[in-house]
């Protein structure tokens, strides 16, 4: 009686499928990563959207008394006491005109923190005239 | 006769344990890679929406005009307070009392909130409802909850008649540092719709 030969695979075969597996898998991978640097890029950004906000509640305290870093015809640049960071002031006009700082004082003043890219505009009470 | 039986080479053999070898790694490193990555992206959103929600939450508290309870109580791992902010009802909706606490052992800053009567401004408060507790933040470590007075001054407790200006919440999360400093009362000088309060033109 005639026994039935068995065949294996052959080594081309194996490294066919391997390949193709191996393809694939390295395919995910990079798009796992791409999910990853999102992730990391979205938590840069809430991190320095959190840092401003708290800076901004931070600054809606009146009785801070800042420091004038520097004063042009337009803005003031002040800084909190003990704080690395710096709050710019404009006037704030509910028309299209604004009016420079040095020209005229405003009960509601624009406060514009700023990190990196990131800018957070905030409107309240002016705290002096600066004269 | 019996035909001798061909089996692999030795190099054979060696190419397909090294190919199989760096494929089983790639599936490793997939695999845990797909696991962090799900993870970060699910709590980062519910994180930063908890994050924005006790920040409005807290914009909305409230003043009390007359009654004498102390709208604001907290200490170290907890604090609850009146607010216009409801997770139930939303903004505009009555009054509730919103209350946060740090379960230690589940490492979680569990929320839960209870609809006052509308006649709380001045007689003492009623629970209407309470809602289910509800986790706001998962996988916290070392939430440590403080206060600012007037005088600038941090505090640990809080139970006096007005809320404090700030409330600052410190934790640690993955590793990170995470620190929120939130003012209090920023939006709460409207009246929700169910508080009638005779103006003085309707007076006259």
């Amino acid at each position: 009686m005639q026994q039935k030969q068995q065949r294996g695979f052959t080594i081309l075969e194996v490294l066919i499928t391997v390949i193709i597996v191996a393809t694939a898998s390295a395919t995910l991978l990079g798009q796992i990563r791409g999910l990853m640097d999102l992730n990391k890029r979205m938590r840069k950004h809430q991190n320095i959207a959190t840092e401003l906000l708290n800076q901004a509640a931070e600054l809606s305290q009146q009785e801070i008394e800042y420091q004038i870093i520097n004063q042009t015809a337009e803005s003031i640049i002040l800084q909190p006491p003990q704080k690395d960071y710096t709050v710019k002031l404009n006037n704030f006009s509910t028309t299209a005109k604004t009016v420079s700082i040095s020209q005229a004082y405003t009960p509601y003043q624009q406060y514009q923190l700023k990190q990196q890219n990131y800018k957070l505009t905030f409107i309240q009470p002016g705290i002096s005239n600066h004269e | 006769m019996n035909k001798p039986q061909a089996g692999f080479t030795l190099l054979e053999m060696v190419v397909v344990i090294a190919l199989s070898a760096i494929i089983i790694i790639y599936l490793a490193q997939l695999q845990r890679m797909t696991g962090r990555t799900s993870v970060a992206l699910k709590t980062i959103d519910n994180d930063w929406n908890a994050q924005q929600f006790i920040r409005k939450q807290l914009w909305h508290s409230q003043q009390i005009p007359l009654n004498t309870e102390p709208p604001f109580i907290g200490d170290e791992i907890k604090f609850e307070f009146i607010t216009r902010y409801s997770a139930k009802q939303g903004n505009y909706g009555p009054y509730v009392l919103a209350s946060y606490q740090y379960d230690e052992q589940q490492q979680q800053l569990k929320y839960q909130e209870k609809q006052v009567a509308n006649y709380w401004l001045e007689k003492s408060i009623t629970i209407q409802y309470q809602t289910q507790e509800l986790t706001a933040i998962k996988q916290v470590d070392n939430l440590q909850i403080k206060y600012q007075d007037k005088e600038q001054n941090w505090t640990t407790q809080w139970n006096k008649k007005e809320a404090p200006k700030l409330v600052q919440i410190t934790y640690t999360k993955g590793g990170q540092n995470q620190q929120f400093i939130i003012e209090t009362q920023v939006l709460s000088f409207s009246m929700h719709s169910g508080y009638s309060q005779a103006s003085p033109s309707a007076s006259l």
